[in-house]
């Protein structure tokens, strides 16, 4: 969305927002009436307005008002104006409403899918003593220019209300909390219910780490309960941490692809918007001849097969699908009106990872998606990925290769590649050990990755060398890009734990030729390089 | 293919989902919108603003979605128009059911407001492909 559409639609939302204590009071007032005259007007009146919340705050984003109003709205379903509810039913509906009143006090903090601002990944916030122990100030100041150097921007507080007061229109990526600054009793009163339950419901949403001098017990069971995921002891070790911020990054931009497979096509309709709003990228297909031209060029992390079609029935369609090799470890959910337990059996034994009925809660769904999908990702890029740099493997990269092969001799797009290898290796080896070698080496290959186009594909190439594709570009685009990427990185200081060095890299380019063995074109880069 | 989706008829008695509704569909769907708060007033309008789509609210008070459905494929000039529910209790075997009355789709409830234009877009080139 555009800037002004974005603040238009923020605008709304606040109007939303505001109005909201008069709708509860409301609601509230009309359920007083219904419970001391239980009659047709007063149970439609307060039915309406209960169906009402429930529908709108979900739209605008107040997910949990929402679910809360949908449970009174459950509950009321029992009961018709002739037929009161007992007091039981009664006090809880009171009690639910008191809990939606609460919510809306809180409502300006609320987390919710469509209305909050989206998690800025380049962005650490950083609460931390100023004036303090001068360690923390010197690891504070190296934080900075580390993350900066790694594309991220870090934002540092002294002050806790500050923090707060930013989180409710900012979300960054991750916090690093000092909590010894934090636990201060002069500053904030951590046993107030109220500043309390603002400060979990920030640090609970977003990957928030606490730094300490000490770790004593009690200490870390209270940084639990305040929404700590995680708690170091000072001084923090820079590069571990950068490390962490990347792989949280990465959890943040991993995308899904499912294929639904289901003869009815508005249940796949169903399906496929459900996914959508869940950013699940689907495809959705009604035939299983269409799924098998898709699975190969879709590569899917999950996919969802309809138990009963009439042409091959979701069993025999996963059945064909394990036969295949590559397909062997895609997760597959059953979906399906069928309870009866054998059946499910029967599915589960052809390699079917769940079964979930289709008058299952979407959410579940939705959840059960995300996880078979993320750890089928996981084992599947252990296969593909170094272990310590991230790289692709070697053997990936050949077959990217010859899928580029092919598309030259199609089309005549010419593709480059480019070998790197870090300079004075020895040097490295002999004054820090192996150790800071391993180290330079994943954070070389981050800064790449960093400073490279997305389209890029970067691979190893022998334990200190990459291999790096360029699609579509010829030897010298590939040239100038990396060449700019060169001069940043000599600009870029490398700190062991002692103390700090420049160090760089060299390059070789090649462009695809006609006729070319995928062998002798490596060659022709890996030659250059030296 | 008759072409993209222009003209979209809104029924929905809630006034907030009616104002985000708006935004959605004009600002960001760039879509001709008639909004009815009731079943009763889509059904008065309904002939003279010819909708490409009906986007019709399941739970509304005196004539439901249902009704309102129905009623609709009974006027000659409306039952060829295409009508997506909008409600909150769907679940998957009740979709057979909206169909069979004559919805072409359904969206779950609550809906995103910024993806409702995509969704739509696609439920609609779906029905003209179909």
């Amino acid at each position: 969305m555009a800037d002004t559409l974005d603040d238009e639609y923020e605008a709304l939302c606040e109007t939303y927002r505001k109005n909201l204590p008069d709708k509860i009071k409301e609601l509230q007032t009309s359920f007083h009436n219904l419970s001391s005259n239980w009659d047709l007007h007063n149970f439609l009146e307060f039915s309406s307005l209960t169906h009402k919340l429930s529908g709108s705050a979900g739209i605008y984003g107040y997910d949990s008002i929402s679910q809360k109003m949908a449970e009174v709205e459950a509950s009321l379903s029992r009961y018709n104006y002739d037929i009161p509810a007992e007091k039981q039913t009664l006090q809880d509906i009171e009690k639910k409403l008191t809990e939606v009143e609460n919510l809306i006090s809180n409502a300006k903090v609320e987390i919710s899918k469509s209305a909050i601002p989206q998690v800025q990944t380049n962005q650490v916030f950083v609460l931390k003593n100023p004036n303090n122990y001068s360690l923390e100030v010197e690891w504070a100041q190296k934080l900075i220019e580390q993350a900066s150097l790694y594309g991220y921007e870090v934002k540092t507080f002294n002050d806790i209300k500050l923090l707060l007061e930013t989180l409710t229109h900012e979300q960054p990526l991750a916090l690093l909390i000092d909590f010894d600054l934090l636990a201060d009793n002069s500053k904030i009163n951590l046993n107030d219910p109220t500043i309390r339950n603002m400060i979990k419901l920030h640090f609970k949403k977003t990957y928030t780490l606490f730094f300490a001098k000490s770790g004593e017990f009690e200490k870390r069971l209270n940084a639990v309960r305040l929404g700590c995921k995680n708690y170091l002891l000072t001084p923090l070790n820079v590069s571990d941490l950068i490390n962490e911020l990347d792989n949280l990054k990465q959890l943040w931009h991993s995308k899904f692809k499912a294929i639904i497979l289901d003869d009815s096509p508005d249940i796949l309709s169903y399906y496929s918007n459900l996914l959508t709003n869940a950013n699940i990228e689907n495809k959705a297909l009604s035939s299983f001849q269409e799924m098998e031209k898709e699975l190969h060029t879709f590569e899917p992390d999950v996919i969802l097969l309809d138990l009963n079609m009439p042409e091959c029935s979701g069993i025999e369609a996963a059945a064909i699908i394990r036969q295949q090799k590559i397909y062997e470890d895609v997760p597959i959910i059953f979906l399906s009106t069928e309870e009866n337990k054998n059946i499910q059996l029967q599915a589960m034994s052809v390699g079917a990872d769940d079964f979930v009925t289709k008058s299952a809660d979407a959410l579940h769904l939705i959840s059960t998606i995300r996880n078979k999908a993320s750890r089928y990702k996981k084992i599947k890029s252990l296969l593909i990925k170094n272990n310590l740099t991230g790289a692709f493997s070697y053997k990936f990269m050949c077959k990217q290769i010859e899928k580029n092969i092919d598309i030259f001799k199609k089309t005549h797009k010419n593709f480059s590649i480019c070998i790197t290898q870090i300079d004075n290796l020895n040097t490295v080896k002999e004054n820090y050990g192996y150790a800071v070698l391993d180290q330079l080496i994943a954070k070389l290959y981050m800064f790449l990755e960093t400073n490279l186009d997305s389209s890029r594909i970067i691979g190893t190439f022998s334990s200190y060398q990459f291999l790096i594709l360029f699609p579509d570009t010829d030897s010298q685009k590939a040239k100038a890009e990396m060449e700019k990427i060169q001069k940043e990185y000599q600009a870029t200081l490398q700190y062991t734990d002692v103390n700090a060095y420049v160090s760089s890299f060299s390059i070789g380019i090649a462009t695809y030729n006609k006729g070319e063995t995928i062998d002798e074109f490596i060659k022709t880069a890996a030659d250059k390089v030296l | 293919m008759e072409g993209s989706l222009k003209k979209i008829m809104l029924v929905e008695d809630e006034e907030d989902i009616r104002t985000i509704a708006k935004f959605s569909l004009e600002k960001l769907g760039n879509f001709s919108v008639q909004y009815c708060p009731s079943g009763k007033e889509a059904l008065a309008k309904v002939s003279e603003f010819a909708p490409d789509l009906i986007l019709l609210d399941m739970m509304m008070p005196e004539m439901d979605g249902i009704m309102t459905l129905k009623a609709l494929k009974d006027l000659p000039s409306a039952k060829h128009i295409p009508v997506v529910f909008m409600t909150a209790k769907v679940q998957a075997q009740e979709i057979e059911h909206y169909k069979s009355l004559g919805a072409v789709a359904v969206i779950p409830k609550p809906f995103n407001p910024k993806e409702l234009p995509k969704t739509l877009n696609q439920i609609w080139s779906a029905h003209q492909n179909g």
